[in-house]
């Protein structure tokens, strides 16, 4: 049985991120100048020691298991990858939000009337501290990955969502800042008590709150044929997803994103955009598994996500259409893309031989592969906004962004390639995430959704094509500059270009990594020995009559 | 050289070489140009020399690039994939020279063209090449990239940028949905490379039947068949190089190429083949040459004609689902595609010329061979061409239509289906068409350019016939002036931009050129029109050279041995003949007669505009009136969605949730009064509720909610929770107290704007009344089995038994965990090896059930509350601390003079939106006012 030291001994990276995140907190509040700049750079450590971290935890804990032979990336699973997924694009998201606290001034109290819009003294400024939140995030959404128990899943989530919002409203000096964490904070908190009540539900219904003993519960006691679940946990499940799909950015929790992401500074946006998505798709993951292998799921749990799926990707495209500002459509595009992923949470691989071998069919899989592909693409066009500036704003419209690539031929090339691999063109890393995705789809089953999902892609195209058309076709604009002191922002906009390339190109092996870790046994993964006592217990149990097995039965069970 | 290799690179040939010529200076015109050639010089004479070494039957060439996704370098060379390689990379190379010309000595336009046509030219080769499923789709995507980026060419021009747009949006959606089709079709097969689909024979379910749909729908959209067809007149912004390559050479030809590619699998086994595509394709057929008739801008015109090619390209292919002496009603397919290519390919080289020196609106060309030196040349190549497309005898594409008559002929003679009567005429009709938009080409261009109405009555034939076009010619040209303005179609829109410019004088902003390069204007389509009339007069040479190599339709091999032995066919007229007369007959006097001489306005050009405006304005205030950025509004919604799907979920399982429980819940009551007081307390409790929202004054509304307190408080009481009616009544009195001390300091109540109370009302009733039901389902309402068990190892019923069972006894110690946190326990020992007596007061040992859940069952959330709580007051209290010590004297008198004035002690900054609420850009907050009191 695993003890709690076991549970924290695989906990490494998280650690080691939670205490960059606490040295970044105290380097952020010193006086002195020197110290609160080393935040940022502390903060990238930090993740790179994670990253080594996870490494050698991945070569030593999952070592004695099943999976001995293979690379050591593939003997991370779901929770390596994801975790490895966030860190990676988490550094690139330290890198982009590198400058931003200097941009800030913390001398100027945003209450006082004194100074308005001022130009802040940028050598006395820097909230190193921002990093501490950065950080925190990411720990909350790497331990979303690794959650095998609801209480834990709750608190990860939360991790990964409070700092977030303090991130919204304070990495921009500007009211429309303060508007979007407000509003960003209560919706989520509503939200979450939405997914806490799903939560207690489940827990309700089974009276634990362990996955694998839900699971376990699940398998001992609901025997074929009837495979019913009780509608307590399927009503819990239904709620926790519906609060999951805050985290998410889809239908019917989406209505905060275009708000929020205006408001937050360009980094933070791209933030928001990858990292909670992430923890919520994991939970999303983890959750919908618990109702059991695809085959054995109730109706309600389907139909919901494909809906929500449907919902999703329309409202985005349809909406992102109406936008002139471009860090709405980016935000609209987030709620659309989310759309196309649930296509792959409801295909999850199976067990049947034509399916099982191949990663088209693996809806899990292309999920991962998908966010590693949006992660990439939505964070350089969000690093790009970041890198401009007009009239001392952020660039935000397609007017300020009119003629870039004329101007900034670089900046233009970066946003370009992010924004045509949003749109899942060839030979762009987009382009095999939809292919994956949409072949995992239709592998089972869901040609409808496809075709809905078809037609949604060519309307995104159209307000993608408006901000290349924005870069290349439009007269520039006369006060677009660079930003000053953003050459870590530049540094992390190219590597996600080119990563977008890259794994364009050459994704194979991330094609197969995603596939090999989240293939089919992840759903009953379950350490013998705990699979053991399940049965020893179910062995003494005082034999019960069969109705008592399922709920639809109307027998009063009271003796 | 490996054949994989040599293929290759003749597909990444022109892109490489159209990336080079960027490093090249913008002045380095020649080298530019030179390198340009080079790229599709080299893909020719690598497929040359693949031909060569390999011959035509080479088979598939293999290498893996991402079998994961299966997505494999896999090449097929055979007969159809070579011959649409050598048309792409020859009029390639062709259109490279002329581009030079048109361009003139422009080196931005040249930087900036050779990259983007290069790179198309890749992607075509790419996808006829490509034997595996994702490589064509990843090429063909690509294809509209290059597509997008050519015909939004004029990028300060926004409707060309607009035309690009719809291109890409069509052509890109067709692209998706041949994705899923070939997705469907791999998944289904097992095979995902079309030599692959050879070895597993496809079987006519339903399956099979979605996946041609979709991968139909996707070469459809491609290959321009209505009613997607819009795109490609509207693609005509484009410089001509480009319209007369992509659009009419080569792109839209990917459409056809795939169902040619096709056919082999699928015709014969399902009924709907011939059906759709027949159908679809007649239709482009007859519509495509329709419009053509009556468009006045020679681009336009030859844009729809190529609509209607296409359209009979498909036919084509749908016609070989029928069988005519045991062979696949197919004759000579790649016959016709090149066909097409010889004659459409010149007709929009010189009509870009003619644009370039004088105009491409027909009515302004009036004349126009006896204009100057050049424009007789020009003139004549055109109408050379224009022959071809009215398939005139002794032109290549005379043989073509005849063949594409005996297949008509053929297939209906297999089925005597009486919708063939239809095709039947439809092709006339089509061949009838095109034989008057000659006419009348012809009548135009060869017109005296002086035209006196009274001198000219007498003359010759030709000048009679110039009379007669000359009226609606020019009324012609009226309309569609009046059109330009008043629709501004796009259309007619475009030669203000660049090509009619020519009109002037002026070219392309740089003066004509004199010299070696302007040739090319014309040189390029007298070449290509040169073989049509090879084919039609001498199709020994065009047999013995290019289609005994090429033309894959082998099945006709034994039927009809060779190219020029169909001819001998056509000496002994039969209905094929007579329809190839009729449609000249017919189309001689319909060019002469005034009718159809309007311009005509397509109405699928507003198609996509349509849906456009269908999606922002509809779709936009469907999602968007949703979208106001009310906090309120989005928490409404929110509470909203959570009711929702507790109905959605109750509507799966109405039984499950509603139903079932109330049967086996008890409520037991202990005394009998107990139910009446409360009953009464219950009424109490929630009539003040009611009332908190109805009344209107701050202080009041306060009284109201403690009086609502100090009701639970007695619900407590009554069921016998003292304790927690303590802490309820201690907290009730403390806030009621500090409400009304804040309240006192702030300032009045601002009026409050009207809310629609009924709807907040119902959404709150709505809350709670699920939040009560679930609560009440899972505590007292039937467990599953086992999920609970008491400490003998017997489930237990419910949530609400088993607090009440562990309140006092509890539980045994020896049992085995069932999950780590607790929860259910259960005894391993044998019933008879109990000892009971140890088993007893194990539990909470507290009699009251809530305080056990409160301090002992969750004591550590409880603990966890207290803690956090304490914490937030010692932060509150720094913070008031901290704010008193450093505050400046000047800052204490300003805050003093603001609350002895009883403003702004609280103030929240929180600014008030500015500017016009625009649905798009609603940041709205409720202001201050509203924050202190919800």
């Amino acid at each position: 049985m695993t003890t709690v030291t076991d549970k924290i001994a695989t906990l490494w990276p998280e650690i080691a991120l939670l205490t960059g995140a606490g040295a970044c907190l105290m380097l952020g509040l010193s006086r002195s100048l020197s110290w609160r700049r080393a935040a940022g750079p502390v903060a990238a450590l930090s993740i790179v020691a994670a990253v080594a971290l996870l490494f050698t935890q991945g070569a030593i804990s999952e070592s004695g298991h099943a999976r001995a032979a293979g690379p050591l990336l593939a003997q991370l699973g779901l929770v390596g990858f994801a975790r490895l997924a966030i860190l990676l694009l988490g550094f690139l998201l330290t890198l982009v939000a590198g400058q931003l606290p200097s941009r800030l001034d913390p001398t100027a109290d945003p209450h006082s009337p004194s100074t308005p819009g001022a130009p802040a003294p940028v050598a006395r400024s820097m909230r190193g501290e921002l990093f501490a939140f950065l950080l925190f995030s990411l720990t909350g959404a790497m331990l979303c990955a690794g959650a095998d128990d609801l209480v834990w899943l709750f608190m990860a989530l939360e991790l990964t969502s409070l700092p977030t919002y303090v991130l919204v409203a304070s990495a921009r000096d500007h009211h429309e800042a303060h508007e979007a964490g407000v509003k960003y904070f209560f919706l989520g908190a509503m939200a979450a008590a939405v997914f806490l009540y799903g939560f207690t539900l489940i827990y309700g219904a089974t009276g634990t709150t362990d996955f694998e003993s839900i699971r376990a519960y699940l398998t001992h006691q609901l025997r074929p044929p009837h495979h019913e679940l009780p509608p307590l946990l399927t009503a819990g499940i239904l709620l926790a997803v519906i609060g999951l799909a805050f985290k998410i950015a889809a239908v019917p929790m989406h209505f905060y994103v275009a708000d929020v992401y205006q408001g937050a500074a360009a980094p933070v946006a791209a933030f928001l955009a990858f990292v909670p998505k992430t923890a919520g798709f994991v939970a999303l993951v983890n959750l919908t598994a618990l109702a059991g292998p695809v085959h054995s799921r109730p109706a309600s749990l389907t139909w919901t996500l494909w809906t929500m799926a449907a919902l999703t990707m329309t409202t985005g495209n349809v909406l992102g259409l109406l936008q002139d500002n471009v860090k709405r459509v980016l935000a609209y595009s987030s709620i659309a893309h989310s759309g196309y992923m649930l296509l792959g949470l409801i295909s999850p691989p199976t067990a049947t031989p034509p399916l099982a071998d191949q990663p088209l069919g693996n809806g899990i899989g292309a999920l991962m592969f998908y966010l590693l592909a949006y992660g990439l693409a939505t964070l350089g066009a969000f690093a790009t906004l970041a890198c401009l500036e007009t009239r001392g704003q952020e660039a935000q419209t397609y007017d300020d962004i009119a003629g870039l690539g004329r101007r900034h031929p670089a900046l233009g090339a970066i946003l370009t390639v992010c924004v045509l691999s949003l749109i899942g063109l060839p030979p762009l890393v987009g382009f095999l995430g939809k292919l994956y995705l949409f072949g995992s789809a239709i592998q089972h089953g869901y040609l409808w959704l496809v075709v809905i999902a078809v037609i949604n892609s060519a309307i995104s195209a159209v307000y993608y094509l408006y901000i290349v058309g924005a870069c290349y076709f439009a007269e520039p604009n006369e006060h677009l500059q660079p930003a000053p002191t953003a050459l870590t922002t530049r540094i992390g906009a190219a590597v996600a270009a080119v990563g977008a390339v890259a794994l364009g190109i050459a994704g194979g092996r991330v094609v197969d990594l995603t596939h090999h870790t989240t293939a089919y046994p992840m759903h009953a993964q379950m350490p013998d020995d705990r699979l053991n006592a399940m049965t020893q217990i179910e062995s003494i149990e005082p034999p019960t009559p069969p109705q008592h097995l399922h709920l639809s039965s109307t027998q009063n069970r009271r003796p | 050289m490996n054949p994989i290799w040599l293929l290759t690179t003749a597909i990444l040939a022109p892109a490489a070489c159209g990336a080079f010529t960027l490093t090249l200076p913008r002045r380095d015109l020649t080298q530019r140009v030179g390198l340009a050639i080079l790229g599709p010089a080299l893909s020719l004479l690598l497929l040359g020399v693949f031909v060569a070494k390999h011959g035509t039957d080479a088979g598939v060439f293999f290498r893996a690039w991402m079998p994961q996704l299966q997505l494999n370098l896999q090449l097929n060379a055979d007969r159809l994939g070579l011959f649409f390689a050598f048309l792409v990379a020859g009029v390639g190379l062709l259109i490279t020279l002329y581009a030079r010309a048109y361009f003139g000595p422009d080196r931005d336009a040249l930087y900036r063209f050779f990259p983007s046509l290069h790179l198309f030219m890749t992607t075509m080769l790419g996808i006829v090449l490509a034997d595996n499923f994702v490589l064509l789709l990843l090429f063909w995507e690509m294809t509209s990239v290059s597509s997008f980026l050519l015909i939004g060419w004029e990028r300060d021009d926004p409707t060309a940028v607009k035309k690009a747009m719809q291109a890409f949006v069509v052509t890109g959606m067709g692209g998706l949905a041949l994705m899923t089709g070939l997705i469907l079709l791999g998944q289904h097969t097992g095979q995902w490379t079309f030599s692959g689909l050879f070895g597993s024979p496809l079987q006519n379910d339903a399956t099979t039947r979605w996946a041609f749909v979709l991968i139909f729908a996707g070469a459809a959209a491609k290959s321009a068949q209505f009613p997607l067809h819009f795109w490609l007149p509207g693609a005509m912004v484009a410089p001509t190089p480009v319209s007369a390559y992509l659009h009419s050479a080569t792109m839209v030809k990917a459409g056809v190429y795939l169902v040619g590619r096709l056919w082999p699998y699928f015709a014969t086994v399902l009924p709907i083949w011939p059906k759709l595509i027949l159908g679809l394709g007649a239709l482009t057929m007859v519509y495509g040459a329709f419009v053509a008739l009556q468009k006045t801008d020679l681009k336009q015109i030859f844009a729809y004609t190529t609509v209607s090619q296409l359209g009979l390209l498909m036919c084509m292919y749908g016609l070989a689902a029928f069988t005519h002496e045991g062979q696949p009603n197919l004759i000579w397919d790649v016959t016709q595609v090149l066909n097409h290519a010889l004659y459409k390919a010149p007709l929009f080289i010189l009509a870009g010329a003619i644009g370039h020196v004088a105009s491409r609106q027909l009515p302004q060309l009036r004349g126009f061979f006896w204009r100057n030196r050049t424009s007789w040349i020009m003139a004549t190549v055109l109408l050379l061409a224009a022959y071809g497309l009215a398939a005139g005898p002794g032109t290549l594409s005379f043989v073509a239509k005849e063949f594409f008559f005996y297949q008509v002929y053929h297939a209906f003679e297999a089925s005597h289906h009486p919708a063939f009567y239809l095709l039947i005429a439809a092709s006339i009709a089509t061949g009838m068409f095109n034989v008057a938009i000659f006419i009348r080409l012809a009548t135009t261009l060869l017109a005296r350019p002086v035209v006196a109405s009274s001198e000219s009555s007498g003359e010759s034939e030709g000048d009679g016939q110039a009379m007669v076009d000359a009226h609606p010619a020019a009324d012609a040209h009226t309309h569609a002036a009046a059109n330009a303005e008043h629709t501004a179609a796009p259309l007619t829109a475009h030669p203000a931009g660049h090509d009619a410019s020519g009109a002037s004088g002026g070219g392309h902003g740089h003066a004509h050129e004199t010299g070696f390069w302007p040739i090319f204007l014309w040189l390029p389509g007298a070449i290509v029109v040169a073989f049509q009339f090879i084919g039609g007069l001498a199709p020994g040479v065009l047999d013995r050279f290019v289609l005994q190599h090429l033309e894959p339709s082998r099945y006709y091999e034994r039927h009809l041995p060779s190219f020029v032995d169909i001819l001998g066919h056509l000496s002994h007229p039969q209905l094929p003949l007579i329809m190839s007369g009729l449609a000249i007959g017919l189309g001689v006097v319909l060019g002469f007669l005034p009718l159809l001489r309007r311009e005509y306005d397509d109405p699928l050009d507003h198609a996509y505009p349509g849906f456009y405006n269908l999606v922002t304005k509809g779709g936009g205030r469907a999602f968007g009136s949703l979208q106001t950025g009310h906090a309120a509004w989005y928490v409404a919604l929110v509470w909203l969605a959570f009711v929702g799907m507790f109905a959605w979920s109750v509507g799966f399982d109405f039984d499950g949730l509603v139903r079932q429980w109330p049967a086996e819940a008890r409520f037991e009551l202990e005394r009998p009064g107990e139910f009446g007081q409360g009953l009464l307390l219950t009424f109490l409790v929630c009539l003040t509720a009611i009332l908190l929202t109805v009344v209107k004054d701050r202080a009041s509304r306060v009284l109201v909610l403690g009086a609502c307190g100090f009701s639970v408080t007695a619900v407590y009481y009554l069921y016998r929770a003292p304790d927690l009616a303590l802490t309820q009544i201690s907290i009730e009195i403390v806030s009621l107290v500090l409400f009304l001390l804040v309240l006192s300091l702030l300032p009045s109540e601002p009026p409050r704007p009207r809310v629609w109370v009924m709807p907040r009302v119902t959404i709150a009733v709505a809350v709670g009344a699920m939040m009560f039901w679930l609560t009440l389902t899972s505590s007292v309402g039937p467990q599953p089995s086992g999920a609970f068990r008491d400490r003998y190892g017997q489930p237990i019923a419910n949530l609400g038994e088993f607090f009440l069972r562990n309140s006092y006894e509890g539980v045994d110690t020896t049992a085995v965990p069932l999950n780590r946190w607790g929860g259910g326990v259960v005894n391993r020992a044998a019933p008879d090896q109990r000892d009971t007596k140890q088993d007893l007061h194990h539990g909470a040992g507290g009699d009251n059930a809530v305080n056990v859940v409160l301090v002992d069952l969750r004591g550590f959330d409880t603990m966890g509350e207290i803690t956090v709580l304490g914490l937030a007051a010692m932060g509150v209290w720094t913070i008031l601390r901290r704010r008193r010590g450093f505050k400046s004297p000047k800052e204490r008198v300003e805050e003093e003079e603001a609350r002895l004035a009883g403003k702004r002690f609280l103030r929240l900054d929180i600014p008030e939106p500015t500017g016009e609420p625009d649905s798009r850009h609603q940041l709205r907050f409720p202001t201050v006012g509203q924050v202190g009191d919800s």
